[in-house]
């Protein structure tokens, strides 16, 4: 697999994850100034579009994964041949939230369906998607698709 | 060649140890580490904070502060 | 019955796949203690194998066996006092050189060995050629590759053991340390030859070395025999930091006239493992990343825990209605019901998040990333008079103290450790945030978010003032020096991790949980007697207490029935909410407890926020306490723990009443 693909599969997903991000982090700064209730504040209509649960920290991590892969695009771009490590690690780091999410989803389906906890009543599947998950699903595919060409790229 | 001390290589400088002036039990440890004279290192990165050092000996990956690194003396590899 | 004991201990440096070895070999059949006298932990486990029981035992992960930390003086002394049938040297067959320096001193202590070259599917994957033959011949020791970590080479070990006790000759083999040094060790071992009794008890030779390298631990055995004046004599005659270092730089020598004879090293220029470390220690993202990796633990363990410690309160409601209701008499009925299955169903509702904090940490050790943690951090806890790798436990802390205090253990410095322990109990655990959320929701309005966020910075800003202040009194000295391997990331198995959650979460819950029991036994009495009296109410013994002190808590702005609550909290600190329920008359309802604190003219938001800063810094819980006495082995850390935090708050706490009641408020 040639570098530039992997510099563009970094762009792509930098850009993605800094600006789902920043959309995550400006909903969620909204909705704590406002104290309008989880479904008024302004702009989720793009939000909920993308399922995009307003929240600062996770607006903050996503943004990170995105400045992860820039970094590395910008260094394949310069000629930087280690520029691959950070294309690496930023999609290892959006597996590990992925996993986060998914096993937090868990958690809730459990509390919905098991226990029946009122607090969790109408909870579906949908509820658990964010953009963690499938930007995480993403990252999976390429990397099964990629897995072995990181090591040729040691020599 | 002068002798320098270990803190004030850069990423990427290899050098050999020439002597180890670490006291008490700090001195053990780095001997057993195998920072010992002659002792080939790569000084690979600094800790985002600037401290502590990591360095590659042996074969294998060491980091110690800049306090221990400044009384093991070297001579740069060029 | 009937079968073979063969005693056999794993030895062999850290990070070298050693708890994965030992979980292979026995599984779940293994036990966990501590080694007598020190806090070092112990693993024993037993495999019956063709007839033999085979008792392993693991020694602590060590580089060197030169009495430098409580580790390797354990295992030193375990190998020549026990005299273990076999020992077997884990070595990493892809860091050969450093793993081959305790080898040499491994054939000093004149055991017989057995070397079993673990993660030779990462040296043979990096195109590394191992001559096994010629390593085995040159160490005169049989070689067994092994894959711990995927279960290869289990049974070949197994298999030499039982051929290695069968054969009874000793293959013996040593390094030669060159003239000057061996004409001296020569002379030692002349002197020691003159008294038979320590001859017969320790290697020869190994005395004799270690003598010239100044190891004060052998200087100490020889003390006592007719021979030590000699021996000092003839000591105070060289220059010992000479020799130490001679002798470190010639087993070094000897290696490196080994290696290449049985290993050809393919260098890779970048390794995953570089790639990974190039990032995640890099100058600007390092620090971010770990943050969010942190942040993400975290989140999975409240998250996950979330239904598992659901079902853990609906079970101890179940048995408090029903295995109390139909009891006789009535007060036993209460202590059962009220007393101890409430009480110790409030502690174990923290049970799945001490797994999960426990397995994670677990990951985060196998996986390498442990090690960076410590040295990203090393920096900023230095200059608090701390080691980089206090960090992890602090953090840990928020989730809860106990497996914060638990996982102190990775730190090997005594102070450094004493210090952790001693201020992890002010970072703000999980079970506090109940008080904050209920007072600060009742008394500040829209400011409770941050008036919990400051709670928190107080109780990170009392344990860095702590750190220091014990640093400069009663634990003096500087932090350890950061002398630290980065070993290389790996995937760590799904096995050990749960071996390690369970281990440590069995043990909170044996150790921790008599304590509880107890504590919770002793809070029941005191608020059910004397009998008649409602629970916990004006007139039973807490309330007294109650009354006793609150002239002591009057200046924080307290009542007696803050002090009471106070008091329960001493079991968890989350009872102190449901406790002032009972006192409140409104039971487990938030939404009328709120109502009526507000109505209290006694409460006010000052001695709200005052009771806020006691209850985060007041003491340790039970468990915790109970945790620390078994860390440090002595209760008088504990006590110690206890007293300083009571002192610390109430301090604190009158700071913030009288300093707010100056300002008006
Ligand atoms: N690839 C590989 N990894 C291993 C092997 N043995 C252990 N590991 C991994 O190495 C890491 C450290 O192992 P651990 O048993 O904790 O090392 P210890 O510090 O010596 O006890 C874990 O992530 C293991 O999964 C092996 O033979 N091959």
């Amino acid at each position: 697999m040639s570098t530039t693909d992997k510099m563009l599969f970094a762009l792509i997903m930098g850009c993605s994850y800094i600006l789902i991000g920043m959309v995550q982090l400006i909903t969620g700064a909204l909705k704590a100034l406002s104290e309008a209730s989880m479904t008024e504040y302004a702009g989720h209509v793009i939000a909920d579009g993308l399922f995009i649960p307003p929240d600062i920290i996770a607006g903050m991590i996503l943004m990170l994964i995105g400045c992860v892969f820039l970094y590395g695009a910008s260094e394949i771009h310069s000629g930087v041949h280690e520029g691959v490590a950070y294309v690496y690690v930023g999609i290892l780091l959006s597996l590990i939230f992925a996993g986060i999410y998914v096993l937090a989803a868990t958690g809730d389906l459990l509390e919905a369906h098991l226990l029946k906890n009122e607090e969790y009543a109408g909870w579906s599947i949908l509820d658990a998607l964010r953009p963690e998950i499938y930007l995480g699903v993403l990252s999976l595919l390429t990397y099964l698709k990629w897995k072995d060409s990181f090591e040729v790229a040691e020599n | 060649m002068s002798e320098i001390t270990l803190d004030t290589l850069k990423p990427g400088d290899m050098a050999r140890i020439t002597k180890v002036r670490v006291k008490g039990p700090a001195r053990r440890k780095l001997l057993d580490m195998g920072m010992v004279a002659g002792s080939e290192v790569e000084l690979v990165r600094k800790a985002p904070l600037g401290d502590p050092i990591e360095f590659q000996i042996k074969g294998y990956h060491l980091s110690i502060r800049k306090e221990e690194a400044s009384q093991i003396f070297v001579q740069k590899i060029e | 019955m009937g079968n073979t004991k063969i005693r056999v201990a794993l030895a062999g440096n850290p990070n070298v796949g050693k708890t994965t070895l030992f979980n292979a070999i026995t599984g779940s059949r293994q036990h966990v203690g501590n080694w007598p006298g020190v806090t070092v932990e112990k693993k024993t486990g037993v495999k019956t194998y063709r007839g033999y029981d085979i008792e392993i035992t693991d020694l602590p992960g060590t580089y060197s066996l030169t009495a430098y930390s409580m580790d390797e003086i354990v295992a030193r002394d375990y190998i020549i006092e026990e005299k273990p049938d076999i020992v077997i040297q884990i070595v990493d067959a892809s860091n050969l050189e450093r793993n081959l320096y305790l080898t040499t001193q491994l054939m000093e202590l004149e055991t017989e060995m057995i070397i079993a070259l673990n993660m030779c599917d990462l040296a043979l994957e990096r195109g590394d050629k191992l001559y096994i033959d010629r390593m085995q011949e040159i160490l005169a020791a049989p070689i067994v590759q092994t894959v711990a970590s995927r279960d290869i080479g289990i049974d070949e070990l197994l298999d030499r053991v039982i051929e290695q006790k069968q054969d009874d000759k000793y293959h013996g083999r040593e390094i030669g340390y060159g003239d000057v040094i061996e004409s001296k060790v020569l002379e030692i071992e002349k002197i020691l030859l003159t008294d038979p009794s320590l001859q017969k008890k320790y290697p020869l030779r190994w005395m004799s070395i270690r003598l010239l390298e100044g190891d004060g631990n052998v200087k100490a055995k020889v003390e006592k025999s007719p021979v030590s004046k000699a021996i000092n004599q003839l000591l105070a005659s060289i220059d010992q930091e000479e020799y130490e270092a001679e002798i470190a730089d010639k087993r070094y020598v000897a290696i490196n006239a080994i290696f290449p004879q049985i290993c050809t090293r393919c260098n890779v220029r970048l390794t995953k493992s570089d790639m990974i470390d190039r990032v995640l220690t890099n100058k600007y993202l390092g620090i971010p990343i770990f943050l969010a990796l942190m942040w993400g633990a975290f989140e999975l363990t409240f998250a996950f825990a979330t239904p598992f410690t659901d079902m853990i309160e609906r079970v101890f409601v179940w048995l408090a209605v029903n295995v109390s209701s139909g009891l006789e008499p009535q007060w036993l009925a209460s202590l059962i019901g009220d007393g101890i299955i409430g009480g110790v169903g409030a502690v174990l509702t923290f049970v799945p998040n001490i797994f999960i904090l426990f397995f994670l940490l677990s990951l985060l050790e196998g996986s390498g990333y442990l090690a960076r943690a410590a040295f990203i951090m090393d920096r900023l806890m230095y200059k608090i008079g701390m080691h980089g790798k206090s960090f992890i436990p602090l953090l840990m802390g928020f989730g809860c103290n106990v497996p914060a205090i638990m996982a102190a253990r990775s730190i090997e410095d005594e102070k450094d450790r004493l210090i952790t322990i001693l201020v992890v109990p002010f970072v703000s655990c999980g079970a506090r945030l109940p008080i904050y959320i209920l007072l600060a929701g009742a008394f500040f309005g829209r400011q409770a978010g941050t008036v919990v966020f400051f709670m928190y910075v107080l109780g990170i800003v009392v344990a860095v003032i702590s750190a220091k202040l014990l640093r400069s009194t009663i634990v003096k000295g500087k932090p350890a020096p950061f002398i630290m391997e980065m070993p290389p990331y790996r995937v760590p198995t799904l096995r050990t991790s749960i071996v390690h959650m369970w281990d440590n979460g069995a043990m909170y819950i044996k150790k921790a949980g008599t304590i509880i029991l107890l504590g919770v036994v002793i809070i029941w009495s005191l608020a059910s007697f004397p009998w008649g009296i409602e629970y916990g109410s004006e007139g039973s013994y807490v309330g007294m207490i109650g009354h006793f002190f609150a002239p002591l808590l009057e200046p924080l702005g307290f009542d007696w029935k803050m002090t009471v609550a106070l008091v329960f909290g001493l079991v968890a600190k989350e009872i102190v909410v449901a406790s002032m329920g009972v006192l409140y008359g409104v039971g487990d309802n938030p939404a009328a407890l709120t109502t009526s604190l507000i109505a209290d003219p006694s409460i006010t938001a000052l001695s709200a926020l005052s009771l806020m800063v006691f209850s985060l810094l007041y003491m340790p819980c039970v468990a915790t306490l109970g945790v620390i006495k078994k860390e440090t082995g002595s209760w008088k850390w504990a006590i110690f723990a206890l007293i300083y935090g009571i002192v610390v708050a109430w301090l604190i706490a009158f700071l913030v009443y009288q300093g707010g009641k100056l300002l008006g408020y």
